[in-house]
């Protein structure tokens, strides 16, 4: 390792000590119950770990979120697809998606739960349509993306539109689908927290609420902390698929 | 003949937008009138006499008020401060490496699991939900900004250098403007985050504002007010998104004149 | 008078070393004009970068006029292969710039660029932006806009590169007008031997494996130099004989050979 990267890697490191330490020096200072010390933390991250709780909770999110990140995914892509070949089906759309998006499909959770009640395929079904749009503006952009003579090229050997869907508009649209995923993780995550504080007693975002309303802040900075790690996990393991599918077009940024 | 009114219809897509939507809402109409869904779904005319009457009522005013006004305080200190650290970042790699590793833990976070607890200390107050939405808002503005300064052509800086130009202009008149497209597709990111956090922090804890007034009206079972809410909330979101999408194009307006320039 | 005495620069990639530059010596009279000439990755750019101070040497020192080369300046004047104007900025703004950052008012500063506008032939095209002109227009608002630093040195890192042949022989023929009437001395960067011959007093041929100059070749075409040059037939003998050198480099002994294109 050469000197540059040596004092890199210290001023990475000098850099979240600043902010740890920061935390801790304030927490001892503050003297109050409500700011917990970094093992306080720990502590109450071994003793959620260890009686299992964490993890039924921590299965409760996943399972929900990722149910509805699926759901978003299959029906964004195939959607997205159609309206990049389609014009027709392209107008319909349009409105919807151009009007739908900025809007926080949130404000839609208390007429989702009318009709599927406080359980957890209310918390799937926010999951979804929150992550539709990311997903199937991306999914449109990569399937406009084919170059017309990769197309013709098609043509001219007679395939026929499942293989060039398969083999020409997949492939291309195939990094922009994991940029999708890569916006609509985070989002997965918020919404699905913020559906179990209102929720059925589920989830991590349930345990954080729960912890804070006893006062155990402590608790509650750990499972934000185990929710921060699983959103890294799953963007680490985006990133590490996309670089095994799309091997021809290593090195790009997302 | 159909081939005719295909050639039409094809100039003019629009056509087939409205019409498609027009046909979905009256079916929704009709389908409530008929009573096939349960009583709580609204027909979209209902939804709109309910939105207008709220809107006399004067109580939508004071929603629409105490929520803009959440969002767009948070969104401009979280995205402010992001794009000026995010540049300063993108030009000094001792400022990028010391928040290297701190940007990379907190980013996943998804920052509304904070609010709670950070509630629990400073109170269910304005300041928190602020605090929460400004967090939110910082890091697509930050991570933005940060490439956007990094993807400059470092020639562009060194005609400043080559014309002893100060610092502080190089990064106002080169660094900025040049970092822009990338910079506004953050703030635009930034924008819709705040907009999801403003309805998160109002749902939960007792406050005021849209997502507050929607969640009451749901659990008293005013179905009516809940759609009106749902209805500003929605309006609020294309109106802002549609507001910073005018500026970023009067700010970017060079970039599409003659397209990329390459040369 | 512009001097370089054992300069060499080396860059680290990954593990290796890359010798981008070994050992130049070289002396550059006022008022001269110099093109250097060779292949991709002989180093000639990152001499001019040097040279400019926009890059340190890793051994060795450059000199203007008795003072040492410790960063950029005015005084030397870059003209970048793409013309890097601010895209965002109108032509004239883009030529003001530079007098602005003097202090020079802007209403004077914009009077200025319009003189120096005419100059280069764009007198018409001050209020468009970059993105509407041509490659060669780029090229000379770019010029206009370094002139607007009245600089003493000249750097030009193959500004017409990427023209197509015709406006780069009106660029060429242009630039040599500009020059002719000033006292500039220019270090003109190209791969291209008929223009290195046209431009050039003096043609400083490199070669690669490690950059290293390995002839500095004088041109004996009359001055003022005019497109008729283009016609005097010891172009024909100058081009043979540089042609000869670049395809027949000897590469150093810890070279990959000499890779000609």
């Amino acid at each position: 390792m050469d000197n540059i990267s040596r004092g890199s890697l210290f001023l990475k490191v000098l850099g979240i000590c600043v902010v740890l330490g920061s935390w801790q020096t304030f927490a001892i200072l503050s003297n109050n119950p409500l700011i917990p010390e970094l093992q306080t933390i720990c502590l109450k991250f071994l003793e959620l770990a260890r009686d299992g709780e964490l993890a039924a909770h921590a299965k409760s999110s996943l399972l929900n979120g990722f149910a509805g990140l699926s759901i978003a995914f299959v029906v964004a892509t195939m959607c997205g697809f159609l309206a990049a070949r389609s014009w027709v089906f392209d107008s319909m759309l349009h409105p919807l998606v151009s009007l739908g998006y900025p809007v926080p499909k949130l404000a839609l959770y208390p007429m989702v739960i009318l009709i599927l009640g406080l359980g957890g395929e209310s918390r799937t079904a926010q999951v979804a349509l929150e992550c539709f749009f990311p997903l199937f503006v991306q999914s449109y952009a990569g399937a406009k993306a084919v170059r017309p003579h990769m197309e013709w090229l098609a043509r001219n050997v007679d395939a026929g539109s499942w293989r060039l869907a398969k083999d020409v508009i997949l492939p291309t649209a195939l990094p922009f689908l994991f940029t999708g995923l890569r916006i609509a993780i985070p989002i997965m995550l918020i919404v699905t927290t913020v559906t179990e504080f209102i929720g059925d007693s589920h989830g991590l975002g349930f345990l954080i609420a729960r912890s804070s309303a006893y006062f155990d802040t402590a608790s509650a900075f750990a499972v934000v902390a185990v929710l921060g790690a699983l959103g890294l996990l799953a963007d680490r393991l985006v990133v590490y698929s996309r670089d095994r599918f799309v091997f021809w077009e290593k090195g790009t940024s997302l | 003949m159909f081939g005719n009114l295909n050639s039409v219809l094809r100039e003019r897509p629009w056509i087939i937008s409205i019409g498609f939507a027009g046909v979905v809402l009256a079916l929704w109409q009709y389908a409530t009138i008929q009573s096939w869904f349960p009583d709580y779904i609204l027909g979209p005319i209902n939804i709109v006499a309910e939105f207008v009457a709220m809107f006399h009522r004067g109580e939508l005013g004071d929603q629409v008020g105490a929520s803009l006004r959440r969002a767009l305080t948070g969104f401009a200190i979280g995205s402010g401060i992001g794009v000026v650290l995010g540049l300063l970042a993108g030009v000094s790699r001792v400022f990028r490496d010391l928040f290297d590793l701190t940007q990379a833990f907190i980013h996943p976070i998804p920052k509304i699991a904070l609010f709670p607890a950070i509630a629990v200390l400073l109170g269910f107050t304005d300041q928190t939900r602020i605090f929460i939405i400004a967090l939110s808002a910082f890091f697509p503005a930050y991570l933005n900004a940060l490439n956007g300064a990094l993807g400059v052509d470092p020639r562009m800086i060194w005609v400043g250098q080559n014309a002893g130009a100060a610092r502080v202009r190089i990064f106002f008149q080169i660094l900025l403007p040049a970092s822009l497209p990338r910079t506004v597709v953050g703030l635009r990111i930034s924008l819709m985050v705040s907009f999801i956090m403003m309805v998160a922090t109002e749902v939960v804890g007792h406050s005021n504002g849209l997502g507050a007034g929607l969640m009451r009206a749901y659990e008293e079972g005013v179905y009516g007010e809940m759609y009106g809410g749902i209805l500003a909330v929605a309006i609020c979101g294309v109106l802002s998104n549609a507001a910073l999408a005018m500026i970023s194009r009067r700010l970017l307006a060079w970039q599409a004149i003659g397209g990329v320039q390459r040369g | 008078m512009i001097e370089l005495k054992g300069v060499a620069k080396t860059f680290q990639r990954g593990d290796h070393v890359v010798r981008a530059v070994t050992s130049v010596d070289l002396t550059i009279e006022g008022g001269e004009f110099v093109t250097v000439l060779g292949p991709s990755g002989c180093g000639k750019t990152t001499l001019l970068h040097m040279l400019g101070g926009f890059e340190t040497p890793t051994k060795g020192t450059v000199t203007i006029d008795g003072q040492v080369v410790t960063g950029p300046g005015r005084d030397r004047g870059m003209v970048f292969q793409d013309a890097t104007l601010f895209p965002w900025r109108t032509v004239s703004a883009n030529v003001a710039w530079p007098l602005e950052v003097n202090g020079v008012p802007k209403r004077a500063a914009r009077l200025q660029s319009a003189a120096l506008l005419e100059k280069v032939g764009l007198e018409k095209f001050g209020n468009a932006f970059p993105g509407e002109l041509s490659g060669g227009m780029r090229q000379r608002a770019a010029l206009a806009r370094t002139l607007a630093m009245e600089p003493s040195v000249l750097l030009m890192d193959e500004p017409f590169g990427a023209l197509d042949a015709q406006t780069r022989e009106i660029m060429q023929e242009e630039l040599m007008r500009l020059w002719q009437e000033s006292d500039l001395t220019v270090i003109f960067i190209t791969h291209d031997i008929s223009e290195a011959i046209f431009l050039g007093d003096r043609v400083i041929v490199m070669g690669v494996s490690p950059g290293r100059v390995i002839e500095d070749f004088k041109v004996e075409l009359d001055r003022p130099r005019t497109a008729e040059a283009r016609n005097d037939p010891r172009i024909l003998e100058y081009r043979s004989h540089l042609w000869g050198l670049l395809a027949h480099a000897p590469s150093s002994p810890s070279g990959n050979g000499s890779q000609i294109t």
